[in-house]
């Protein structure tokens, strides 16, 4: 290859790389003005000129040049002065000062007005060239940097109204979650019902329910699934909606019937070994007979005049375990003045930093010694004391229901 | 968490950390799963070290129950404290699975074809 091609072939490179760029020529001296406009326009640069600071100044407004070359010492402002004002920018061009002469003094004051760098006149025109190139690199650089950050803010800003759209659906599916808890609080021959629902998230994997069958009888239930946040809620939402489906046999008055059939159907596609424990029940309120199913779920407190005691009904696997199994139910009475109190395993797991866990024979005492309050004071006495004991951060989802007889003496 | 190769190529004691909670669940099925899925679908799940354990950590056990029985496997479980020994009864989870105090007890029957 000869000398000639070699040549050529620079000359390419250095227009390939340097004519997408714009330079602002800033020098008072016509001949020399003339003279760098030709040279940097032979490199295929996009030039433009002026012969004064306050001009360049103007031009730089409307052009927004990439990299201005201006000339030391010139009527009004100075090279250096223009510098410090271009700076100021909040996007700079890259500056190059033309200076006459090599003094120590004179590159501190270029460096200190934040010029990037110096060529001392006269030039070499391929030393020009050889410092546009450096020039060239640092401005792409800069360009790429600024696009990286367009891009990423722009991210950024999709990623947070994304955010928000999830955190609004989140607060209007817990609005539809409470929305499907119970709302009245008179049953059936004037049986009576007491609920409280917190749940540690947006979304709870607990729901109960308690409705007239008939005109004698009254279904209930709790149910927990397996932690809280959206994929348990959405297991809670499908059976609450299998319960509450005309295809649910309530009208058979067998819980155990009903908590069989939804077992059969619970599904765990993901196989997260998800679960629910579920408390089910019928209440004849002409007789006070109650019949209940468990599966894995807390014992049911019963709540008297005097005491209150946990129960010890047979309880089957929790639903979602092995879908063969066949449940049972117990059946008791429910006399006058007493109550039944259901609730989730949030109520009495919580763990307190020192005393740990507040178990089940502390909440029974809890509401043994708050046995003449109602039962709405009673559920809002036990939050509270709940409250207290997991120092307001809740832990996991916590339901409470209390169903009470109609002859009430509280 | 440790996975302890048993004398039975498809046999493993996997020895469960302090605290089973929210928190850590997702890292532990994980690994568990992984585990049955290369092939060891005879777990022995050592709770000696386990003080604290939730629903969602109990449905790690469950999950593991339910993978290794897809390969006619087995997941039993071994020296489970007193309070973790009552949320298994309290979820009647002993009916499903088989609960060793002895560790050689336990290990010789995952070994036993």
């Amino acid at each position: 290859m000869t000398s000639n091609a070699t040549l050529r072939m620079s000359t390419a490179a250095v227009k390939f790389r340097l004519d997408t760029l714009s330079v602002l020529l800033v020098e008072d001296t016509q001949s020399e003005r003339n003279f760098i406009v030709n040279l940097l326009q032979s490199m295929g640069m996009n030039v433009s000129s002026c012969a004064s600071a306050e001009e360049a100044i103007e031009l730089y407004q409307s052009q927004m040049p990439d990299i201005v070359i201006s000339d030391w010492r010139m009527p009004g402002l100075t090279g250096p002065q223009l510098c410090q004002r271009l700076k100021q920018a909040p996007s700079p061009p890259y500056i190059i000062l033309l200076t006459a002469n090599n003094q120590a003094k004179h590159m501190v004051e270029g460096i200190e007005s934040g010029a990037d760098d110096f060529l001392s006149k006269p030039f070499i025109p391929s030393i020009l060239k050889v410092r546009l190139l450096a020039a060239a690199r640092i401005v792409k650089m800069q360009q790429h940097l600024t696009d990286q950050n367009l891009a990423l803010n722009d991210a950024l800003s999709k990623e947070q109204a994304y955010l928000a759209q999830v955190q609004a659906d989140l607060d209007s599916a817990a609005r539809l979650q409470s929305s499907l808890l119970p709302t009245s609080s008179k049953l059936t021959n004037q049986w009576r019902l007491a609920t409280r629902f917190q749940p540690a998230q947006d979304l709870a994997g607990d729901i109960f329910q308690c409705f007239n069958i008939d005109d004698s009888h009254l279904g209930f239930y709790l149910l927990d699934v397996t932690g809280h946040g959206i994929a348990a809620s959405m297991q809670s939402f499908t059976l609450a909606q299998r319960l509450s489906c005309k295809s649910c046999h309530w009208d058979s008055l067998d819980p155990a019937l009903i908590v069989t059939e939804l077992n059969a159907d619970f599904e765990d596609p993901e196989n997260a070994g998800r679960f629910a424990t579920l408390i089910l029940g019928i209440a004849n309120t002409d007789s006070g007979q109650v019949r209940i199913t468990m599966a894995g779920h807390p014992q049911p407190i019963l709540l008297a005049n005097d005491s209150a005691t946990i129960m010890s009904l047979d309880s089957g696997l929790p639903l979602g375990i092995d879908n063969q199994f066949q449940y049972q139910y117990n059946s008791f009475f429910l006399g006058d003045e007493q109550h039944l109190m259901l609730y989730s395993d949030g109520l009495y797991e919580c763990q307190h930093p020192t005393y740990g866990e507040f178990g089940q024979q502390r909440l029974v005492k809890a509401c043994s010694d708050a046995h003449q309050l109602s039962p709405e004071a009673l559920l809002h006495h036990l939050s509270h004391v709940i409250d207290l004991w997991q120092q307001n951060s809740p832990q996991d989802d916590i339901s409470m229901m209390i169903i009470s007889t109609s002859n009430m003496s509280i | 968490m440790k996975f302890s190769p048993l004398a039975l190529e498809n046999a493993c004691l996997v020895t469960l950390p302090k605290e089973m909670i929210m928190a850590q669940t997702p890292t532990i099925r994980a690994a568990i799963s992984r585990q049955i899925e290369t092939g060891s679908t005879k777990l022995v799940m050592d709770l000696h070290q386990v003080e604290y354990i939730d629903s969602s950590g109990l449905s790690i056990l469950i999950s593991a129950h339910k993978l290794t029985q897809k390969h006619s496997g087995e997941v039993i479980l071994l020296s489970p404290s007193a309070g973790v020994r009552a949320l298994i009864e309290l979820t009647r989870l002993h009916h499903v699975f088989t609960i060793f105090e002895d560790r050689d007890a336990a290990i010789e029957h995952i070994c036993t074809l």
